[in-house]
C-alpha cells in the first residue's frame, strides 16, 4: 500500500469533510469521539473507513450519513453544506443522497421485499406506480427479481441483505454507506454481498463506503481510510484488491438498473 | 409524504398485528357501545315514564289527603287525621274553574273469593266518570254507572289480574264473588294496563262509590265532621295552561274549608301529572347522565389500553423507527404514522361500538318493557369521544416515537 497524495481535483467531491470534531458529554466528562477529521471522497469511489471499536469510525459514519452533526468543522455532502441544516432537512438529505446498509439488515419483518424497498421512495414523495417500478428494478438488479413478494423474514440472511441493498440504491443516492454489511453473514453469503457491492460500484458507478473493523473486508475496496482514537491514521490505496465475484465472465450485466438510471 | 401514505403505512402495521389490534379496538368498542346503549336505555326509560303517567289520563290533577310534596310525615293517605270528604269534593266541583271532568275514589283492601279461588287486592269505590278521567275502560261488560251508585249496588268491575286469579280460563261476567264476605256480581273486566314502576295496575277492582262508603268500608268512611271520607279527587283540566289556576284554586278552597292557618302546611296534596312527569323526568335525566358517565369511564379505560399498546409498539419498533428516520422519515412523518394507528384503532373501535350499542339497546327492548331510543347525538358524542380518546392517548406514544434519535434507535436491542 502506498500513501495517496491529497487529491488535486476539479471535481466536486461527494464527501468533503474538514476538521470534523465531535464531542459527547457523558455526565460531567467530555468525550472526544472525533478530533479533527478531514476526508474527501469522490464520486465513483469504493472506499472503506477502517478502525477498531471505539476508534470513532461509527461516529464518523453517523456524521457522514447525516444522522448526526459535528460539534465543529465543516461537512459538504454533494456540494451541500449540511452543518447548519435542521433535522427535517437532514432527513430529506438522507432520503435523497444516502443509502444505508446495516449489519443487521433492518428490514421490516412480515413485509414483502418489494415494500421494504419502496419505503424510502414513500418518504421521497414518489407516486405509487413509479415506486413499484423502481423497487422491482432495484430488486432485479440485486438478483431478487423472483422474490418480490417474499416477506423479509422468509428470506435467507444473504437475501435479506440484498433487499437492504436494493432499498439503499432505489433512491439513486450519491453515496452508499455500508456498516459492517457482512457482519451477520456466513462467508459464502458475505462474498456474494461483497461481489454485489463491487459490481454496483464498477458497473453503475455508485459511490460505496464500507465502515468496518475487518482488514479483509476493507481489502475489497480500493481505498482504506484508517481511523484510531478519533483521528485519521492512514489513507491508502489498496494494491491487491480482493475481487469477490468468482469470475468476471459470469457476472451478469444489470440492464434494469441502467434503464432505471437513465 | 401525504396523508394517504401515512394511513396506508399505519393500516399495514395494524394488519401485521391483527389480534393485538382487534383486542385493543375491542376496549374502545365496549366503551362506545356502553355509552350508546346506556344513553339509549336512559332515554327509553324517560319516554316510558312519561307514557305511564299520560296513560293514567291526560291533564290530570289528583287531590289526596296528607302532605306528600314536602316529603314530611303525615303522608299516609289512608289514615289522615282530617282527610278529604265528599263535601270537599262537592265544593271543588262547584267552585273551581276550567274542570273538564272529575272523579273520586274511596276504598280499602278487599279479600276476594270465588269458589276456592282467592285474591286480595285494593278495591276502589268510584264514580262513573272515573273510567273516562283515568282513560281506562272495560274490556268486557260495562263500568260502574249512575244507577249502580244511586242504588248502592253490589256490583264489581274486576281488574285483569283479579279476573285471572278468580276465574282462570272462565268468563267472570255475571258470576258472584265475595268481597270481605259480601257477595258482588261481576259486571265487567277492565282493560289490561300492565305492570309498571307503579306496580301491577291490573291488581285492582272497582265498585260503586256509595257501596264502598256505606256497605263495604263504612267503618273507615266516617270523618270527624260526619262527612263521608274519600281517598282521591281526580280533576281533569281543560289543558295544561289551566293547571296552575286549578291547583291554586283547589289549594285556596281546601285550606279555607279545613281551617288551616296561614303559616301551617296543607293537610292535603294537589299533585299534577305534569309535575310528576317533570320530577321523574329530572330524576331519569340525572340517571341517564350518570349511566353515560359510568360508560364513559370504560371508554377512558379503552383509551388507556390504546396508549399501553402504542407504547409497547413504539418500544418494539424502535429499530424500525430508527431505520425509517435513516431512510428519510421526518419526525412529523413518524408522529403521523403512530398517531394514525391510534386514531384508526379508536375510530374503528368506535364504529364497532356503535353496532354493539345499538344491538345492546335492541336486546334490552326485547326483554324489558321499555324501548331504548338510540339518538344521533349520543352516537356523535360517543364517536367524537372515542376519536378524542385516540388522539389524546395516541399522541404521547407517537411523540415518543417521533423524538427517538435515529442513531440510538438503530442500535436498540
Amino acid at each position: 500500500m502506498t500513501e495517496v497524495k491529497a487529491p488535486v481535483d476539479k471535481r466536486v467531491p461527494v464527501i468533503d469533510a474538514q476538521n470534523i470534531v465531535k464531542t459527547y458529554k457523558m455526565g460531567d466528562i467530555e468525550v472526544n469521539a472525533l478530533r479533527g477529521v478531514s476526508v474527501r471522497i469522490f464520486a465513483g469511489e469504493l472506499a472503506s473507513i477502517m478502525g477498531p471499536s471505539g476508534s470513532g469510525k461509527t461516529t464518523l459514519m453517523n456524521i457522514l450519513g447525516c444522522l448526526d452533526q459535528s460539534t465543529t468543522g465543516s461537512y459538504k455532502l454533494d456540494g451541500v453544506d449540511v452543518d447548519k441544516l435542521s433535522d427535517d432537512q437532514l432527513a430529506s438529505i438522507r432520503n435523497r443522497k444516502i443509502g444505508f446498509v446495516f449489519q443487521s439488515f433492518n428490514l421490516l419483518r412480515r413485509t414483502p421485499a418489494i415494500e421494504n424497498v419502496e419505503q424510502p421512495l414513500i418518504y421521497g414523495g414518489i407516486g405509487m406506480r413509479e415506486r413499484r417500478e423502481r423497487s422491482r428494478a432495484a430488486l432485479e438488479s440485486v438478483g431478487l427479481g423472483d422474490r418480490l413478494k417474499h416477506h423479509a423474514n422468509e428470506l435467507s440472511g444473504g437475501q435479506q441483505q440484498r433487499v437492504a441493498i436494493a432499498r439503499a440504491i432505489v433512491t439513486r443516492p450519491s453515496l452508499i454507506l455500508a456498516d459492517e454489511p457482512t457482519g451477520n453473514l456466513d462467508s459464502k453469503s458475505g462474498a456474494e454481498i461483497m461481489c454485489l457491492f463491487q459490481r454496483l460500484n464498477e458497473e453503475s458507478g455508485i459511490t460505496v463506503i464500507f465502515v468496518t473493523h475487518d482488514q479483509r473486508i476493507a481489502s475489497h475496496t480500493r481505498r482504506v481510510i484508517s481511523i484510531a482514537d478519533g483521528q485519521i491514521t492512514g489513507d491508502v490505496a489498496v494494491e491487491d484488491q480482493i475481487l469477490a465475484c468468482p469470475d468476471p465472465a459470469v457476472v451478469r450485466p444489470m440492464p434494469v438498473l441502467e434503464k432505471a438510471k437513465r | 409524504m401525504n396523508i394517504i401514505e401515512v394511513i396506508r403505512l399505519s393500516l399495514h402495521t395494524l394488519a401485521a398485528n391483527k389480534l393485538r389490534a382487534a383486542l385493543t379496538m375491542f376496549g374502545i368498542s365496549i366503551g362506545v357501545g356502553a355509552v350508546i346503549a346506556l344513553l339509549a336505555i336512559g332515554t327509553g326509560v324517560q319516554t316510558y315514564i312519561t307514557q305511564q303517567f299520560t296513560s293514567s289520563g291526560t291533564n290530570l290533577i289528583a287531590v289526596i289527603p296528607g302532605q306528600i310534596q314536602r316529603g314530611g310525615g303525615g303522608g299516609n293517605p289512608f289514615g289522615p287525621q282530617v282527610g278529604l270528604g265528599m263535601s270537599d269534593y262537592r265544593a271543588v266541583v262547584g267552585s273551581v274553574p276550567f274542570l273538564l271532568d272529575t272523579a273520586v275514589d274511596f276504598g280499602g283492601l278487599g279479600s276476594f273469593t270465588y269458589e276456592s279461588n282467592q285474591s286480595e287486592v285494593n278495591v276502589s269505590g268510584v264514580t262513573p266518570s272515573y273510567s273516562t278521567v283515568r282513560n281506562w275502560s272495560t274490556r268486557i261488560g260495562r263500568f260502574i254507572d249512575d244507577g249502580d251508585n244511586g242504588g248502592r249496588s253490589r256490583v264489581v268491575v274486576l281488574g285483569q289480574t283479579v279476573a285471572n286469579d278468580l276465574f282462570p280460563g272462565l268468563n267472570p261476567l255475571d258470576e258472584v264473588v265475595k268481597i270481605n264476605n259480601v257477595p258482588f256480581r261481576v259486571i265487567g273486566v277492565m282493560e289490561t294496563k300492565g305492570s309498571s314502576f307503579l306496580g301491577d295496575q291490573d291488581a285492582t277492582a272497582f265498585i260503586p262509590l256509595t257501596t264502598a262508603q256505606e256497605r263495604l268500608f263504612q267503618a273507615s268512611a266516617q270523618t270527624k265532621g260526619g262527612d263521608r271520607r274519600i281517598n282521591t279527587i281526580y280533576l281533569q283540566v281543560q289543558d295544561d295552561s289551566a293547571r296552575p289556576i286549578v291547583t291554586a284554586a283547589v289549594n285556596a278552597l281546601l285550606r279555607e274549608r279545613h281551617h288551616i292557618a296561614v303559616d301551617d302546611p296543607n293537610d292535603f296534596s294537589v299533585v299534577s301529572q305534569t309535575e310528576l312527569i317533570n320530577t321523574f323526568g329530572a330524576v331519569t335525566e340525572v340517571l341517564t347522565v350518570f349511566l353515560g358517565a359510568i360508560a364513559a369511564i370504560s371508554l377512558l379505560v379503552g383509551g388507556i389500553g390504546i396508549m399501553n399498546i402504542m407504547l409497547v409498539s413504539v418500544t418494539e419498533r424502535t429499530r424500525e423507527i430508527g431505520l425509517r428516520k435513516a431512510i428519510g422519515a421526518t419526525s412529523r412523518a413518524i408522529l403521523g404514522q403512530f398517531l394514525a394507528e391510534a386514531m384508526f384503532l379508536s375510530l374503528l373501535g368506535g364504529m364497532i361500538g356503535i353496532a354493539i350499542g345499538v344491538g345492546g339497546a335492541y336486546a334490552v327492548s326485547r326483554v324489558a318493557d321499555i324501548h331504548p331510543e338510540v339518538q344521533l347525538s349520543a352516537v356523535t358524542l360517543a364517536v367524537g369521544f372515542s376519536l378524542a380518546v385516540g388522539l389524546f392517548f395516541g399522541i404521547y406514544p407517537a411523540r415518543r416515537a417521533s423524538r427517538l434519535n435515529p442513531i440510538d434507535a438503530l442500535r436498540f436491542e
